[in-house]
């Protein structure tokens, strides 16, 4: 990258610097032949056979290269940008590569923070022992004073796992828990129905501990997901883009 | 005038049958008598049950087919056989055969006919051993049991201990309240995964289980049993007595039968052609004269009818044998003859049985110095020496010869481990190779092998392991007074601060040693694996040296047992030996001393005993910190093998940042493979262990893997391909191919290794042995 810039600072082109000269149809060349090397690593992750090789590999390569484009595309165009399909596709792999920086982002820095995981679990066996206490919170209520089910009802939530749910809950917080109020009516109770309800509150309690743990462990998993829902498209369009690109210079000039 | 017949046939087993056709088949006059329903044994079997048809490679000469398959097409096929052919069946039960003259008179349903000869396969199964208890003539009394989904919402109880007896309990058990009465107090008699099956259903509380116990009487709709506790009386509206089957001797006595003595597993005296010895024209097969194969008992049924036909003909697999002996110098029934009498383990062997041991084994012709099997390899035959002699090289140098009439490779037959020695030809010499599954049978069913193999086995360790110098007859000696004992998961075999008694030779799976630390909690610090001994300290110690660290069993073991006070004795008359364990002694106190554990270290050791790990020789470990969950290992591990995944991603333990996913571990004492009916698990020469193509589905691996790794899947290439308008809609059932065990087989075919590791982007998912899994996780633990 820096030879091509170093060249680029040397080669002082008669006229107007683009990619119509020599040093142009190099780097576009060179940056064409890139794009179809980044678009084949999605062909080389689902090639499990293959041991051309590891994907590990192939990642690190697909990441530094994609990097260079934003600076190898400039130099290509000298630094020529309007309102044309020639900087729309310019546009295109910028996004794409802002993404995917992103998303090389998001892949470092969210696996260490996934706390359930660090805890020894998964989301799988989280949302197991959530279940596990939602039954235990059932068996609790059966045959019990309407005071108590009235109770349950205003400190019992149902764990609804929508994905605006997941994005967009913080500080999860099912209700609004005004420990006096509920104190008062635990007293209200029978002294039978005192102890239940305090288990029943321990319970609820550990319930609300747990998945507000699921949501952000699940939330981050979706993270992990969700920039290459961008990322993918643009990479697409500006493949596609690339071709328009070079068909017109070529045909239509 | 009564009807006449040359052949009357009395049973329609496999025998009965197989003779019955042929009779058929060649217009001689003939009558097969069955009292209940053709091939009656099976007929009685579990609905869809897999009839095998071992010994494999035997040919079967018969008008009559049989191949391995579901019980209902091996019924069908039959019966349009004997359409066919015209067999002459008469559903009736016979009530006397009495020989009067030359001639056979026989009573049946009131009526009655004469015969030439008598072909009497009539099976045990006819004959199930009753309990001798007062009400055993009820209806609601059954010795069988074919549709468990007949029974539902009432009180059964099994009597039993035996597979059978457990599989009828676990398939009742859906719908019943149901409880098992066992005369003994474990189920040793059963295959391990039903033990496990039912021991579950114990636990669980979905059966009860009455232990050492026995009927006493049986009324309508309840029983009396005695148990240790004292009487006590169980609902019951439905009996099933499953207490085997015992021969109808009284029956066979009354026509004349002659015996081969009075024991009580003693079977009818014949001659070559079958024919009793006692009374001539009287042919007897099958079962009643021990053998309970339906293949074999086909065979016997043919080859009568060839015989009274007037034909000899060689035994059925003459040809197999031939093949085998061909490449071998001079004739091959001197040959033959010479491998019958030299190998000393084999000499209880009825001919059958040895013909069929030899048709299963190769033999080999090896030249001076030519290495038999190299140490480390994870082969698992066993030799036989049929001439010349071999050599063990052990590790210290040491060579032990091995000489005609004697074995060796018998540590394979604990399945999976690796060779302890290498093999060397001593001079040119001829080996007998024999499939480890081969002598498991035979150890099962000829009690002379098992207990041979045994003393050979604990004279080897001890030689190999503990006492390389001492002299034969020390050991001979020493072999006799030990005794085996066997281990439950994370039962002691001693505990710190126990006077030490005993020492322990581990012969199969693996201990885990742990030592108190200051805050008494059991800190464990290594494990020993099979092959090692544990507790001599205290042994070769004059005084009463209490023991220095807790030994439990890390996975179910065997042991042999030497106790202090036997090995004292022989080891005053030992001056050399004596030595030897005093270095011993002083080599392990150092190593005590050495070994200084912490707390957060044996924290890593307990996660990898309680999964099991230590027991792993390749195990997939995902590195949370760098996992993003993308699932391409799993999707690589389906586009490699059919479409299914063998590694399931999310699940499986953790510990710190380190995940154990749910895939295969390649144990090194693979528990999957301890009952594999076709033998389809087997173990590559890398250690991987992978699911061979003749997998029945029987899912026996599945039950007995402890790790869950191994599941069930429709064979997709053989399903249905092709478009199909009818079967988008939904309109027309997708046609399965037949189920198959699959398991991780660490994509042997694959050159690249492993897809699921190369397939991870960020290089997370790895493939580590025990050891570098315990630096890995101390690493992640922040322990290093």
């Amino acid at each position: 990258m820096t030879i091509f810039t170093l060249i680029y600072l040397w080669h002082a082109p008669l006229g107007v610097a683009n990619g119509g000269t020599g040093y142009g149809l190099t780097t576009g060349t060179v940056a064409a032949s890139a794009m179809i090397f980044l678009m084949l690593y999605a062909k080389r992750k689902r090639a499990y056979q293959s041991s051309i090789g590891t994907l590990k590999s192939w990642l690190s390569a697909h990441v530094w290269i994609g990097a260079a484009l934003i600076i190898l595309v400039p130099l290509h165009t000298g630094f020529q940008f309007n309102y044309n399909v020639h900087t729309l596709s310019y546009l295109f792999i910028v996004v794409t590569i802002l993404t995917g920086i992103w998303g090389v982002f998001l892949c470092v820095s969210v696996p260490p923070n996934l706390e359930a995981r660090r805890e020894g679990q998964s989301a799988r066996s989280l949302l197991t022992e959530v279940q596990e206490l939602s039954n235990q919170i059932a068996a609790q209520i059966k045959n019990k004073s309407p005071q108590f089910l009235q109770l349950a009802n205003q400190i019992d939530f149902t764990v609804e796992l929508s994905i605006w749910r997941i994005l967009f809950t913080r500080n999860f917080l099912p209700v609004e828990l005004d420990e006096k109020q509920i104190g008062k009516k635990i007293n209200e109770l029978s002294t039978q129905e005192q102890e239940d309800a305090l288990k029943l509150a321990g319970l609820v309690e550990r319930k609300i501990l747990l998945v507000g743990k699921l949501y952000r462990d699940l939330k981050l998993l979706a993270l992990l997901k969700i920039w290459l829902y961008i990322h993918l498209p643009f990479a697409v369009g500006a493949f596609t883009l690339l071709i328009i690109h070079i068909f017109s210079i070529f045909y239509l000039w | 005038m009564p009807q006449h017949f040359e052949i009357a046939v009395i049973g329609a087993g496999p025998a009965g049958l197989g003779a019955a056709c042929n009779a058929a088949h060649h217009k001689i006059s003939h009558i097969l008598f069955e009292k209940s329903e053709i091939a009656n044994t099976i007929y009685e079997y579990q609905k869809g049950k897999h009839v095998m048809a071992e010994p494999g490679k035997l040919p079967l000469r018969s008008h009559i087919s049989f191949a391995p398959g579901s019980r209902e097409s091996i019924l069908s096929s039959w019966q349009n056989t004997l359409k066919e052919k015209g067999v002459n069946l008469v559903k009736a039960e016979v009530s006397s055969i009495k020989k009067s003259g030359d001639l056979f008179q026989i009573e049946y349903d009131g009526k009655s006919c004469s015969v030439n000869n008598v072909i009497l396969c009539i099976g045990v199964q006819g004959t199930p051993r009753k309990l001798g208890v007062p009400g055993e003539d009820q209806s609601h009394i059954a010795y069988t049991l074919s549709d468990p989904d007949d029974f539902k919402g009432i009180s059964i109880v099994v009597v039993g201990a035996g597979d059978s007896a457990i599989e009828n309990v676990i398939a009742l058990s859906k719908h019943n309240s149901v409880a098992i009465i066992n005369r003994s107090a474990e189920f040793s008699r059963a295959k391990d995964a039903n033990v496990r099956l039912i021991q579950a259903a114990i636990q669980s509380g979905k059966v009860r289980c009455f232990s050492n116990a026995q009927i006493t009487r049986i009324e309508q709709s309840s029983i009396q049993i005695a148990t240790p506790e004292g009487e006590v009386s169980c609902a019951c509206n439905h009996l099933i007595i499953r207490a085997g089957a015992v021969l109808p001797r009284k029956f066979l006595e009354k026509i004349g039968v002659g015996f081969s003595s009075d024991k009580p597993d003693a079977v009818p005296s014949i001659d070559d052609n079958y024919q009793s010895t006692t009374v001539s024209g009287l042919y007897l097969l099958g079962a009643l004269i021990g053998y309970p194969l339906i293949k074999h008992a086909i065979n016997q049924g043919h080859e009568v009818i060839e015989h009274l036909r007037g034909n000899t003909l060689e035994p059925a697999d003459q040809v197999l044998v031939d093949e085998k002996l061909k490449h071998i110098p001079g004739s091959i029934a001197e040959n033959y003859a010479t491998i019958r009498h030299s190998l000393p383990l084999f000499v209880d062997l009825n001919e059958p049985q040895f013909r069929e041991l030899l048709i299963d084994s190769d033999l080999h012709l090896k030249a001076k110095n030519e290495v038999i099997f190299e140490k480390n390899d994870y082969t698992d035959s066993f030799y036989s020496v049929v001439a010349g002699s071999v050599e063990v090289l052990l590790p210290s140098g040491a060579v032990i010869p091995i000489r005609v009439g004697q074995f060796f490779g018998e540590m394979g037959l604990i399945s999976g481990r690796r060779r302890t020695a290498t093999i060397r030809a001593a001079s040119d010499c001829l080996l007998l190779e024999t499939p480890r599954k081969q002598i498991l049978k035979l150890m099962s069913s000829v009690t002379s092998v098992k207990r041979l193999l045994d003393e050979v086995f604990m004279l080897r360790a001890l030689e190999t392991n503990i006492f390389p110098d001492a002299d034969r007859s020390f050991l001979v000696e020493l072999t006799r007074k030990a005794t085996i004992k066997n281990f439950k998961k994370g039962e002691k075999l001693f505990s710190e601060g126990d006077i030490g008694d005993a020492l322990y030779v581990i012969r199969k799976g693996s201990v885990k040693i742990s030592r108190k630390d200051r805050s008494g909690r059991d800190v464990c610090f290594t494990y020993v694996s099979a092959g090692n001994f544990v507790g001599e300290m205290a042994l070769i110690t004059a005084a009463d040296t209490p023991r220095s660290a807790t030994v439990s069993a890390a996975v179910g073991c065997e042991t042999i047992v030497l106790q202090k006070a036997d090995f004292q004795e022989l080891l005053s008359k030992s001056p050399k030996v004596r030595e030897r364990i005093n270095l011993l002694v002083q080599e392990r106190r150092v190593a005590n001393i050495t070994e200084d554990t912490t707390h957060s270290e044996g924290a890593v050791l307990d996660f990898i005993f309680q999964e099991g790990l230590s027991d792993a020789s390749n195990v997939l470990v995902i590195d949370s910190d760098l996992c993003i969950a993308c699932d391409n290992c799993e999707s690589a591990c389906a586009g490699t093998h059919n479409g299914y995944s063998r590694l399931d991603r999310k699940g499986g333990k953790f510990f710190a940042a380190v995940q154990v996913p749910i895939s295969c571990r390649h144990c090194e004492n693979p528990l999957c493979m301890t009952d594999c009916p076709p033998d389809a698990l087997t173990r590559l020469p890398d250690g991987e262990v992978v699911i061979r193509d003749n997998c029945i589905g029987c899912g026996n691996c599945i039950s007995n893997c402890p790790y869950g790794v191994i599941q069930l899947v429709y064979d997709k290439a053989s399903a249905a391909t092709g478009f199909s308008l009818l079967a988008m809609l939904g309109l027309k059932k997708k046609e399965k191919g037949p189920a198959k065990a699959a398991k991780c087989d660490m994509c042997s075919d694959l050159s690249g290794g492993p897809a699921c590791v190369r397939a991870c982007p960020t290089g997370a998912a790895i493939r580590v042995n025990p050891s570098e899994l315990v630096q890995l996780m101390q690493k992640k633990g922040g322990m290093v």
